[in-house]
């Protein structure tokens, strides 16, 4: 079952509930009180009708027991029938026994007579009085007369149902005034987390609430609208920046694609140049000037790997991410089979552990397996021993994926521009490459919700960690 | 609270019409059967105090504050010395009693409460005539008395002794009676004389 907690009501409920309830309760308490204290008063004040009626009964009935007139006594008795509450009344004598007697109905009862002048056991837990007959100092007898409760319990009974009317009527009025009055309090509030929750949920700043009276509400109302004029001018800036962005980006990958294109033409044309001279004349050419035709030709090559890397990067962009369950051993062995003879060149020794499953676009986690096994391939080649490890560790139940070289590594005072587009950390003589591979690497990360980066220091190989999400 | 007296009252009202309509018809009546096992004339001596207590004189029936409450009795004398016992210790309103007798055919003494015996029951309208207007309680045993303008007779019912009474004439001696006394005697008015 769920529990209703008063923390969960609305602040209406709340509201209503706090206006209502002490007064309902106070209402409750004081009709028992009043209930309490009106039914002990009755009880009292029978106790002193009996106790009236049983003097004037005693008094009325000196003559009979004088002249010992047993049946006028029990005429005098008989008289008691008009009070429908007393169900019994007994006359002793001056010896203590029974002079007359009545029982109200069929109830036959039997009276002892008296041992000690102690009043009889009622009958029932009603009320009874036990009087001496007194007459100028002279002892005449007792009179004993109990009543009833019916007339007590009748009393409780209209009281109880009197009471729950009014308790039920003032409840009922209660909650109505209190209703009334806390929609001054909870209606501009309601408003506001109205309001609030349309802007949230719409992104609509243009929502503004009606100013309330009151000085905290007027303040809080003014201090929201405020607040929301402030979002909406601040939305209003960033859309339009955005909208710029956009454009700009637009305009700029369009001018790259373009770019990039465009270049290839000549490039071609110079290479295929470069060739036919290098076919055509050979025998008239001079080693050194063939030297010169090959550097054309190996840097025109160099610049279409720089334009085809570039055109891969700004694709990245558009290109969308299919995310997917993956088995990232077997991505692993699949960016390796490329970089297969790399290896053998290098008798680089591999290390991989096995890696958990994960979620993420297979071919562009290929590929940033393919660029950083082969840089670390490709610079660890120099070292007598190259050692490749690829491993996770666990950090907070999420993987961060690592691959460590023993190779130059690099100077951490550049490792921000290690990710840069066309940045190069080594000379291209040294390390062949364009620069391009790491600046995809961390596209492709970024755009799956991770993080990349790398440790190491000059001959002290690299490691490069990345995360996913 | 003016609500509630009233409902209160409304009770009430309601209670007592419930109580006349409902009323048993027979309430239940005892009476015992064991008795003071005294002799007829010592219940009907300790009777003649019963009818001093629920009688009232003037305060002119007597001389001071603490003069006697004097019973006399006329004529040969029933009671005895046991009434001389019983009473010696009663008081009347405060007042000690004294009991004085006067022989048959004398003059009625100075007294509050008169028994006029059956020995004088000839001279009956002398003795009235001779206290007329006087405030004295006359009882007596025999018949006619009270239809005769005596004040109250005691009457032998099987084993029980009843009173008839006078209202009339005791209320003319100047004297006023206990209305619940009245309510148990038998009443009986002077019937005019032949």
């Amino acid at each position: 079952m769920k529990r209703v907690s008063l923390k969960d009501l609305s602040i209406r409920s709340k509201l209503i509930l706090l206006g209502a309830a002490p007064s309902i309760v106070v209402l409750v308490l004081a009709a028992f009180v009043f209930a309490f204290y009106d039914l002990a008063a009755f009880r009292r004040a029978m106790g002193d009708e009996l106790r009236a009626l049983a003097h004037f009964i005693g008094y009325s009935s000196q003559p009979a027991l004088r002249f010992e007139d047993q049946e006028r006594a029990v005429e005098i008795l008989r008289g008691l029938s008009g009070n429908r509450d007393i169900v019994a009344a007994v006359i002793f004598d001056r010896q203590g026994a029974v002079f007359a007697s009545y029982a109200k109905g069929r109830a036959i009862r039997q009276f002892a007579p008296l041992s000690n002048a102690a009043a009889p056991a009622p009958a029932s837990r009603g009320v009874s009085v036990f009087e001496p007959i007194v007459q100028n100092r002279a002892h005449l007898g007792h009179i004993y007369i109990e009543s009833g409760m019916e007339r007590f319990w009748r009393r409780a009974l209209i009281l109880l149902a009197s009471a729950s009317v009014a308790v039920l009527a003032f409840s009922l009025l209660s909650f109505l005034l209190s209703q009334r009055f806390q929609h001054h309090i909870s209606t501009p509030l309601r408003q506001l987390s109205g309001a609030a929750s349309s802007v949230a949920q719409n992104a609509d700043y243009t929502v503004r609430v009606e100013e309330q009276p009151g000085p905290e509400l007027s303040v809080l109302t003014r201090a929201f609208n405020q607040m929301l004029s402030k979002i909406e001018q601040q939305d209003s800036t960033l859309r339009q920046r955005a909208a710029e962005l956009e454009a700009v980006n637009k305009e700029l990958e369009a001018f790259t694609y373009t770019v990039s294109h465009d270049l290839r033409s000549p490039l071609r044309a110079m290479a295929g140049y470069a060739q036919i001279l290098k076919r055509s004349a050979a025998d008239r050419l001079t080693a050194d000037d063939l030297d010169c035709v090959q550097r054309i030709q190996n840097n025109a090559r160099r610049m279409s790997e720089l334009i085809d890397d570039l055109l891969a990067f700004s694709r990245l962009d558009t290109q969308p991410i299919e995310k997917a369950p993956l088995n990232l051993n077997e991505i692993i062995q699949r960016a390796l089979q490329p970089l297969e003879p790399l290896i053998a060149n290098s008798r680089a020794q591999l290390l991989i552990h096995p890696l958990p499953p994960a979620s993420a676009d297979a071919a562009l986690i290929e590929q940033v397996f393919a660029n950083v096994l082969g840089n670390a391939i490709k610079y660890s080649r120099k070292h007598p021993n190259p050692r490749i490890e690829v491993g996770y560790m666990d950090r907070d139940g999420k993987p961060i994926y690592f691959v460590r070289d023993n190779g130059v590594g690099f100077d951490m005072q550049y490792a921000d521009k290690l990710f840069g587009v066309f940045q190069r950390l080594h000379r291209a003589d040294e390390f062949e490459g364009t620069g391009v591979g790491l600046a995809i690497v961390q596209r492709i990360i970024v755009r799956h919700g991770g993080k990349i980066w790398a440790e190491s220091s000059p001959d002290k190989g690299a490691t490069f960690f990345f995360t996913l999400n | 609270m003016a609500v509630l007296r009233s409902i209160r009252l409304f009770a009430l009202l309601v209670a007592a019409l419930a109580g006349l309509l409902f009323a048993p018809p027979h309430a239940q009546e005892s009476s015992s059967a064991g008795r003071l096992k005294a002799t007829e004339w010592q219940i009907k001596g300790a009777y003649l105090y019963n009818f001093a207590l629920f009688t009232r004189w003037p305060a002119a029936a007597f001389k001071g504050k603490d003069s006697p409450f004097v019973i006399a009795i006329l004529g040969d004398d029933p009671f005895g010395a046991p009434l001389d016992d019983s009473l010696v210790k009663e008081q009347v309103n405060g007042r000690p009693i004294r009991i004085v007798r006067a022989p048959t055919g004398a003059a009625v003494p100075e007294c509050h409460l008169l028994f006029i015996s059956v020995s004088e029951k000839r001279r009956l309208q002398e003795i009235f005539d001779s206290i007329s207007g006087k405030p004295i309680f006359t009882v007596a045993d025999f018949e006619p008395f009270c239809q005769v303008g005596g004040g109250a007779r005691f009457r032998k019912d099987g084993r029980n002794i009843r009173l008839v009474m006078n209202p009339g004439a005791i209320r003319a001696a100047g004297l006023r009676v206990d209305a619940e006394l009245l309510q148990m005697a038998t009443l009986k008015e002077t019937e005019p004389r032949k």
